[in-house]
Protein backbone atom coordinates (compact mmCIF):
# COMPACT_ATOMS: atom_id res chain seq x y z
CA UNK A 1 0.00 0.00 0.00
CA UNK A 2 3.22 2.50 -0.64
CA UNK A 3 3.06 5.34 -3.36
CA UNK A 4 1.28 8.86 -3.46
CA UNK A 5 -1.46 7.85 -1.18
CA UNK A 6 0.62 7.91 1.66
CA UNK A 7 1.43 11.35 2.12
CA UNK A 8 -0.81 11.29 5.83
CA UNK A 9 1.41 9.48 8.70
CA UNK A 10 0.40 6.49 9.29
CA UNK A 11 -1.91 7.95 12.50
CA UNK A 12 -3.56 10.55 11.10
CA UNK A 13 -4.33 8.27 7.86
CA UNK A 14 -6.92 6.22 10.18
CA UNK A 15 -8.01 8.98 11.78
CA UNK A 16 -8.93 10.34 8.59
CA UNK A 17 -10.60 7.43 7.56
CA UNK A 18 -12.78 7.12 10.36
CA UNK A 19 -13.71 10.77 10.27
CA UNK A 20 -14.67 10.45 6.44
CA UNK A 21 -16.86 6.86 7.15
CA UNK A 22 -18.68 8.94 10.41
CA UNK A 23 -19.36 11.68 8.44
CA UNK A 24 -20.84 9.96 5.61
CA UNK A 25 -22.20 7.42 7.15
CA UNK A 26 -24.16 9.56 9.51
CA UNK A 27 -25.64 12.19 6.87
CA UNK A 28 -26.32 9.40 4.56
CA UNK A 29 -30.06 8.45 4.36
CA UNK A 30 -31.39 5.19 2.27
CA UNK A 31 -28.02 3.54 2.68
CA UNK A 32 -26.83 0.90 -0.03
CA UNK A 33 -26.15 2.77 -3.71
CA UNK A 34 -26.45 6.17 -2.23
CA UNK A 35 -23.54 5.37 0.41
CA UNK A 36 -21.62 4.10 -2.36
CA UNK A 37 -21.97 7.22 -4.73
CA UNK A 38 -20.71 9.38 -1.60
CA UNK A 39 -18.03 7.15 -1.13
CA UNK A 40 -16.77 7.41 -5.23
CA UNK A 41 -17.43 11.16 -4.44
CA UNK A 42 -14.74 11.26 -1.44
CA UNK A 43 -12.26 8.73 -2.31
CA UNK A 44 -12.21 8.90 -6.01
CA UNK A 45 -13.39 12.35 -7.24
CA UNK A 46 -11.98 14.46 -4.44
CA UNK A 47 -9.44 12.66 -2.99
CA UNK A 48 -7.60 10.44 -5.84
CA UNK A 49 -6.73 7.47 -3.66
CA UNK A 50 -8.30 5.06 -5.64
CA UNK A 51 -9.09 4.67 -9.68
CA UNK A 52 -12.42 4.93 -11.46
CA UNK A 53 -12.40 1.94 -12.61
CA UNK A 54 -11.49 0.13 -9.37
CA UNK A 55 -14.98 1.18 -7.89
CA UNK A 56 -16.47 -1.08 -9.86
CA UNK A 57 -14.74 -4.02 -8.86
CA UNK A 58 -15.14 -2.56 -4.83
CA UNK A 59 -18.60 -2.52 -5.31
CA UNK A 60 -18.96 -6.26 -6.95
CA UNK A 61 -16.49 -6.94 -4.27
CA UNK A 62 -18.82 -5.61 -1.42
CA UNK A 63 -21.26 -7.31 -3.13
CA UNK A 64 -20.01 -10.88 -3.09
CA UNK A 65 -19.75 -10.43 0.73
CA UNK A 66 -22.41 -10.76 3.28
CA UNK A 67 -23.78 -8.27 5.38
CA UNK A 68 -24.15 -4.95 4.52
CA UNK A 69 -23.16 -3.54 1.29
CA UNK A 70 -22.43 -0.01 2.30
CA UNK A 71 -20.28 -1.31 5.33
CA UNK A 72 -18.71 -3.27 3.13
CA UNK A 73 -17.54 -0.95 0.68
CA UNK A 74 -15.86 1.58 3.03
CA UNK A 75 -14.40 -1.89 4.30
CA UNK A 76 -12.60 -2.59 1.56
CA UNK A 77 -11.79 1.64 0.87
CA UNK A 78 -9.97 0.78 4.48
CA UNK A 79 -7.89 -1.86 3.39
CA UNK A 80 -6.95 -0.66 -0.09
CA UNK A 81 -5.22 2.73 2.18
CA UNK A 82 -4.48 0.97 5.27
CA UNK A 83 -4.53 -2.47 5.31
CA UNK A 84 -6.35 -4.41 8.15
CA UNK A 85 -5.99 -1.43 10.47
CA UNK A 86 -7.90 0.62 7.63
CA UNK A 87 -10.84 -1.59 7.31
CA UNK A 88 -11.68 -1.54 11.53
CA UNK A 89 -11.57 2.22 11.55
CA UNK A 90 -13.79 2.02 8.20
CA UNK A 91 -15.89 -0.34 9.60
CA UNK A 92 -16.18 1.52 13.10
CA UNK A 93 -16.72 4.44 11.55
CA UNK A 94 -19.67 3.67 9.15
CA UNK A 95 -21.14 1.44 11.89
CA UNK A 96 -20.70 4.32 14.79
CA UNK A 97 -23.26 6.71 13.56
CA UNK A 98 -26.41 4.41 13.24
CA UNK A 99 -25.88 2.36 16.35
CA UNK A 100 -25.82 5.60 18.64
CA UNK A 101 -28.73 7.26 17.22
CA UNK A 102 -31.02 3.75 16.97
CA UNK A 103 -29.67 3.02 20.59
CA UNK A 104 -31.35 6.53 21.71
CA UNK A 105 -34.18 5.89 19.33
CA UNK A 106 -35.16 2.07 20.81
CA UNK A 107 -34.23 3.11 24.42
CA UNK A 108 -37.73 5.98 24.15
CA UNK A 109 -40.01 3.56 21.50
CA UNK A 110 -41.97 2.71 24.40
CA UNK A 111 -42.62 6.52 25.07
CA UNK A 112 -42.94 7.10 21.15
CA UNK A 113 -45.16 4.52 20.86
CA UNK A 114 -47.88 5.56 23.04
CA UNK A 115 -48.13 9.18 21.75
CA UNK A 116 -51.51 9.12 19.98
CA UNK A 117 -50.09 11.01 17.03
CA UNK A 118 -47.28 9.06 16.37
CA UNK A 119 -48.84 5.86 16.72
CA UNK A 120 -51.20 6.71 14.06
CA UNK A 121 -48.40 7.44 11.71
CA UNK A 122 -46.65 4.64 12.03
CA UNK A 123 -50.10 2.83 11.52
CA UNK A 124 -49.90 4.92 8.34
CA UNK A 125 -46.99 3.98 7.43
CA UNK A 126 -47.05 0.20 8.12
CA UNK A 127 -49.33 0.45 4.43
CA UNK A 128 -46.34 2.37 3.22
CA UNK A 129 -43.60 -0.47 3.90
CA UNK A 130 -46.40 -3.03 2.65
CA UNK A 131 -46.15 -0.88 -0.61
CA UNK A 132 -42.10 -0.60 -0.94
CA UNK A 133 -42.13 -4.56 -0.15
CA UNK A 134 -44.49 -5.34 -3.11
CA UNK A 135 -42.29 -2.90 -5.14
CA UNK A 136 -39.21 -4.06 -4.04
CA UNK A 137 -40.34 -7.82 -4.75
CA UNK A 138 -41.59 -7.03 -8.08
CA UNK A 139 -38.26 -5.85 -9.02
CA UNK A 140 -36.28 -8.37 -8.33
CA UNK A 141 -38.50 -11.35 -9.34
CA UNK A 142 -38.99 -9.40 -12.26
CA UNK A 143 -35.24 -9.14 -12.97
CA UNK A 144 -34.83 -12.72 -12.35
CA UNK A 145 -38.04 -13.54 -14.56
CA UNK A 146 -36.57 -11.11 -17.63
CA UNK A 147 -33.48 -13.26 -17.83
CA UNK A 148 -35.71 -15.72 -19.44
CA UNK A 149 -33.84 -18.75 -18.10
CA UNK A 150 -35.06 -22.13 -17.29
CA UNK A 151 -33.36 -22.79 -14.16
CA UNK A 152 -33.30 -19.53 -12.05
CA UNK A 153 -37.08 -18.79 -13.22
CA UNK A 154 -37.57 -22.60 -11.36
CA UNK A 155 -35.35 -21.89 -8.30
CA UNK A 156 -37.38 -18.81 -8.16
CA UNK A 157 -40.22 -20.52 -8.02
CA UNK A 158 -39.42 -23.53 -6.04
CA UNK A 159 -37.47 -21.46 -3.63
CA UNK A 160 -41.06 -19.27 -2.93
CA UNK A 161 -43.24 -21.68 -2.61
CA UNK A 162 -40.64 -23.76 0.14
CA UNK A 163 -40.56 -20.50 2.10
CA UNK A 164 -43.88 -18.80 1.47
CA UNK A 165 -46.11 -22.15 1.94
CA UNK A 166 -43.66 -24.85 3.64
CA UNK A 167 -42.11 -22.76 6.06
CA UNK A 168 -38.57 -23.77 4.83
CA UNK A 169 -35.94 -22.03 6.66
CA UNK A 170 -34.26 -19.45 4.84
CA UNK A 171 -31.08 -20.10 5.21
CA UNK A 172 -31.01 -23.49 4.00
CA UNK A 173 -32.71 -21.65 0.74
CA UNK A 174 -29.53 -19.77 0.38
CA UNK A 175 -27.48 -22.77 0.94
CA UNK A 176 -29.25 -24.73 -1.58
CA UNK A 177 -29.46 -22.32 -4.91
CA UNK A 178 -25.58 -21.29 -3.53
CA UNK A 179 -24.77 -25.43 -4.01
CA UNK A 180 -26.96 -25.02 -7.23
CA UNK A 181 -25.06 -22.05 -8.38
CA UNK A 182 -21.94 -23.50 -7.94
CA UNK A 183 -22.43 -27.09 -9.85
CA UNK A 184 -23.54 -25.26 -12.61
CA UNK A 185 -20.40 -22.54 -12.42
CA UNK A 186 -17.75 -25.67 -11.85
CA UNK A 187 -19.59 -27.83 -15.03
CA UNK A 188 -18.98 -24.55 -17.29
CA UNK A 189 -22.39 -23.64 -17.45
CA UNK A 190 -22.44 -20.31 -16.67
CA UNK A 191 -24.74 -19.00 -19.31
CA UNK A 192 -27.84 -21.38 -17.15
CA UNK A 193 -26.77 -19.39 -14.18
CA UNK B 1 -26.98 -14.83 28.14
CA UNK B 2 -29.09 -12.72 26.38
CA UNK B 3 -26.31 -11.18 24.91
CA UNK B 4 -25.00 -14.84 23.73
CA UNK B 5 -28.22 -15.08 22.31
CA UNK B 6 -27.89 -12.02 20.26
CA UNK B 7 -24.75 -12.30 19.09
CA UNK B 8 -25.43 -15.95 17.50
CA UNK B 9 -28.47 -14.68 16.15
CA UNK B 10 -27.11 -11.63 14.77
CA UNK B 11 -23.96 -13.69 13.17
CA UNK B 12 -25.66 -15.92 11.88
CA UNK B 13 -28.03 -12.86 10.33
CA UNK B 14 -25.02 -11.13 9.03
CA UNK B 15 -23.07 -14.20 7.29
CA UNK B 16 -26.25 -14.90 5.19
CA UNK B 17 -27.45 -11.34 4.63
CA UNK B 18 -26.77 -11.24 0.39
CA UNK B 19 -28.61 -8.61 -1.70
CA UNK B 20 -28.59 -5.66 1.07
CA UNK B 21 -31.00 -4.07 2.44
CA UNK B 22 -34.82 -4.64 1.95
CA UNK B 23 -33.33 -8.57 0.74
CA UNK B 24 -32.80 -10.00 4.59
CA UNK B 25 -35.72 -8.08 6.07
CA UNK B 26 -36.99 -12.04 5.68
CA UNK B 27 -33.91 -13.70 7.37
CA UNK B 28 -33.87 -11.05 10.17
CA UNK B 29 -38.05 -11.42 10.68
CA UNK B 30 -37.46 -15.03 10.93
CA UNK B 31 -35.09 -14.86 13.56
CA UNK B 32 -36.12 -11.80 15.45
CA UNK B 33 -39.87 -12.20 15.17
CA UNK B 34 -40.50 -15.53 14.60
CA UNK B 35 -37.59 -18.19 16.63
CA UNK B 36 -36.94 -15.82 19.46
CA UNK B 37 -40.32 -13.09 19.86
CA UNK B 38 -38.43 -10.55 20.46
CA UNK B 39 -40.52 -8.20 19.10
CA UNK B 40 -44.22 -8.33 17.25
CA UNK B 41 -44.61 -7.99 13.40
CA UNK B 42 -46.13 -4.68 14.05
CA UNK B 43 -43.08 -3.64 16.03
CA UNK B 44 -40.83 -4.83 13.08
CA UNK B 45 -42.85 -3.24 10.35
CA UNK B 46 -42.38 0.24 12.99
CA UNK B 47 -38.46 -0.47 13.25
CA UNK B 48 -38.40 -0.61 9.39
CA UNK B 49 -40.20 2.80 9.13
CA UNK B 50 -37.95 4.26 11.65
CA UNK B 51 -34.90 2.44 10.31
CA UNK B 52 -35.58 4.64 7.05
CA UNK B 53 -36.28 7.77 8.51
CA UNK B 54 -32.77 7.63 10.46
CA UNK B 55 -29.42 7.60 8.75
CA UNK B 56 -27.22 4.92 7.89
CA UNK B 57 -27.74 1.13 6.22
CA UNK B 58 -30.83 -0.56 7.09
CA UNK B 59 -29.74 -3.65 8.40
CA UNK B 60 -27.29 -2.20 11.06
CA UNK B 61 -30.03 0.19 12.24
CA UNK B 62 -32.29 -2.88 12.58
CA UNK B 63 -29.60 -4.85 14.79
CA UNK B 64 -28.65 -1.73 17.16
CA UNK B 65 -32.37 -1.64 17.40
CA UNK B 66 -32.82 -5.01 18.17
CA UNK B 67 -29.74 -5.44 20.15
CA UNK B 68 -31.47 -1.88 22.58
CA UNK B 69 -34.47 -3.22 23.11
CA UNK B 70 -34.29 -7.03 24.06
CA UNK B 71 -30.73 -6.41 26.03
CA UNK B 72 -30.12 -2.35 26.61
CA UNK B 73 -26.46 -1.01 25.29
CA UNK B 74 -24.98 -4.45 25.99
CA UNK B 75 -27.54 -6.08 23.72
CA UNK B 76 -26.78 -3.32 21.08
CA UNK B 77 -22.95 -3.51 21.09
CA UNK B 78 -23.21 -7.52 20.73
CA UNK B 79 -25.97 -7.18 18.07
CA UNK B 80 -24.50 -4.53 16.18
CA UNK B 81 -20.80 -5.70 15.73
CA UNK B 82 -21.75 -10.28 15.72
CA UNK B 83 -23.75 -8.63 12.60
CA UNK B 84 -20.73 -7.20 10.98
CA UNK B 85 -18.59 -9.69 12.02
CA UNK B 86 -18.70 -11.79 9.33
CA UNK B 87 -18.31 -9.26 6.34
CA UNK B 88 -15.23 -8.27 8.49
CA UNK B 89 -13.72 -11.29 7.90
CA UNK B 90 -14.94 -12.28 4.35
CA UNK B 91 -13.94 -8.71 3.23
CA UNK B 92 -10.72 -8.77 4.43
CA UNK B 93 -9.95 -12.27 2.58
CA UNK B 94 -11.68 -11.27 -0.56
CA UNK B 95 -10.31 -8.21 -0.98
CA UNK B 96 -6.87 -9.47 -0.35
CA UNK B 97 -7.44 -12.06 -3.03
CA UNK B 98 -8.47 -9.08 -5.33
CA UNK B 99 -5.28 -7.88 -5.25
CA UNK B 100 -3.45 -10.09 -5.98
CA UNK B 101 -5.42 -11.85 -8.67
CA UNK B 102 -7.80 -9.35 -9.73
CA UNK B 103 -10.07 -11.80 -11.07
CA UNK B 104 -13.20 -13.11 -9.02
CA UNK B 105 -15.96 -13.81 -12.16
CA UNK B 106 -16.23 -17.72 -10.88
CA UNK B 107 -17.54 -15.71 -6.93
CA UNK B 108 -19.65 -13.46 -9.12
CA UNK B 109 -21.20 -16.02 -11.07
CA UNK B 110 -22.18 -18.01 -8.18
CA UNK B 111 -23.47 -15.55 -6.29
CA UNK B 112 -25.35 -14.39 -9.39
CA UNK B 113 -26.99 -17.82 -8.71
CA UNK B 114 -28.40 -16.72 -5.75
CA UNK B 115 -30.84 -14.36 -7.17
CA UNK B 116 -34.28 -16.64 -6.95
CA UNK B 117 -32.64 -17.20 -3.68
CA UNK B 118 -33.07 -13.87 -2.88
CA UNK B 119 -36.01 -12.65 -4.47
CA UNK B 120 -37.72 -15.59 -3.18
CA UNK B 121 -36.99 -14.42 0.63
CA UNK B 122 -38.33 -10.82 -0.01
CA UNK B 123 -41.48 -11.99 -1.63
CA UNK B 124 -41.96 -14.10 1.69
CA UNK B 125 -41.07 -10.69 3.43
CA UNK B 126 -44.01 -8.91 1.30
CA UNK B 127 -46.30 -11.63 2.04
CA UNK B 128 -46.08 -11.46 5.94
CA UNK B 129 -45.46 -7.35 6.37
CA UNK B 130 -48.72 -6.69 3.73
CA UNK B 131 -50.76 -9.40 5.80
CA UNK B 132 -50.16 -7.56 8.66
CA UNK B 133 -51.26 -4.46 7.36
CA UNK B 134 -54.32 -5.42 5.41
CA UNK B 135 -55.86 -8.26 7.84
CA UNK B 136 -53.34 -8.06 11.04
CA UNK B 137 -51.65 -10.73 10.30
CA UNK B 138 -51.72 -13.12 7.28
CA UNK B 139 -53.22 -16.26 8.95
CA UNK B 140 -56.17 -14.05 9.66
CA UNK B 141 -56.73 -13.01 5.57
CA UNK B 142 -60.94 -12.44 4.70
CA UNK B 143 -62.96 -9.84 3.83
CA UNK B 144 -64.58 -8.71 6.96
CA UNK B 145 -61.05 -8.48 8.42
CA UNK B 146 -59.96 -6.13 5.78
CA UNK B 147 -58.20 -2.60 6.71
CA UNK B 148 -59.53 -0.90 3.43
CA UNK B 149 -58.08 2.55 3.84
CA UNK B 150 -54.28 0.53 4.56
CA UNK B 151 -55.16 -1.48 1.05
CA UNK B 152 -55.87 1.43 -0.53
CA UNK B 153 -52.65 3.23 0.67
CA UNK B 154 -50.69 0.76 -0.23
CA UNK B 155 -51.53 0.14 -3.95
CA UNK B 156 -51.85 3.83 -4.21
CA UNK B 157 -48.05 4.16 -3.02
CA UNK B 158 -46.88 0.94 -4.87
CA UNK B 159 -48.23 2.59 -8.24
CA UNK B 160 -46.30 5.82 -7.08
CA UNK B 161 -43.29 3.59 -6.36
CA UNK B 162 -43.71 1.95 -10.31
CA UNK B 163 -44.50 4.54 -12.40
CA UNK B 164 -43.34 7.81 -10.58
CA UNK B 165 -40.32 6.51 -9.22
CA UNK B 166 -41.17 8.52 -5.73
CA UNK B 167 -38.26 7.01 -3.63
CA UNK B 168 -39.08 4.65 -0.73
CA UNK B 169 -38.02 6.89 2.16
CA UNK B 170 -40.55 9.65 0.85
CA UNK B 171 -43.38 7.00 0.25
CA UNK B 172 -42.86 5.67 3.48
CA UNK B 173 -43.43 9.16 5.51
CA UNK B 174 -46.11 10.44 2.65
CA UNK B 175 -47.91 7.21 3.41
CA UNK B 176 -47.36 8.05 7.20
CA UNK B 177 -49.16 10.96 6.94
CA UNK B 178 -52.02 10.74 4.72
CA UNK B 179 -52.63 7.16 6.56
CA UNK B 180 -52.25 9.14 9.70
CA UNK B 181 -55.07 11.79 9.29
CA UNK B 182 -57.50 9.43 7.58
CA UNK B 183 -57.38 7.01 10.55
CA UNK B 184 -57.54 10.02 12.67
CA UNK B 185 -60.90 11.77 10.99
CA UNK B 186 -62.59 8.26 10.72
CA UNK B 187 -61.71 7.11 14.10
CA UNK B 188 -60.23 3.83 13.49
Amino acid sequence: MEGKEKKLSDQRLLWFLFKNCFVISACTFGGGMVIISMLQKKFVEELGWIEQKEVMDLVAIAQSCPGVMAVNASMIIGYRVAGAAGTLMAALGTILPPMLILTAVSACYVQFRENHVIALLLRGMQAGVAAVMMNVTMTLAGSVLKEKKTLPILMLAGASAATVLFGVDIILIILGCGCISAAMAVCGKKEAV
Amino acid sequence: MICLELFKTFFLIGLFSFGGGMANMELMRSRVVGQYGWMTTDEFTDVISIAEMTPGPLGINLASFTGTRVAGIPGTICATFAYVLPAFVIVMILARIYYKYRNIDVIRSILNGLHPAIAAMVLAAAVKIVGNAWWGGIDRMSAANTNGIAVVLAVVFLVLLQKKKVGPVKAILLCGVIGSVVYGVMGV
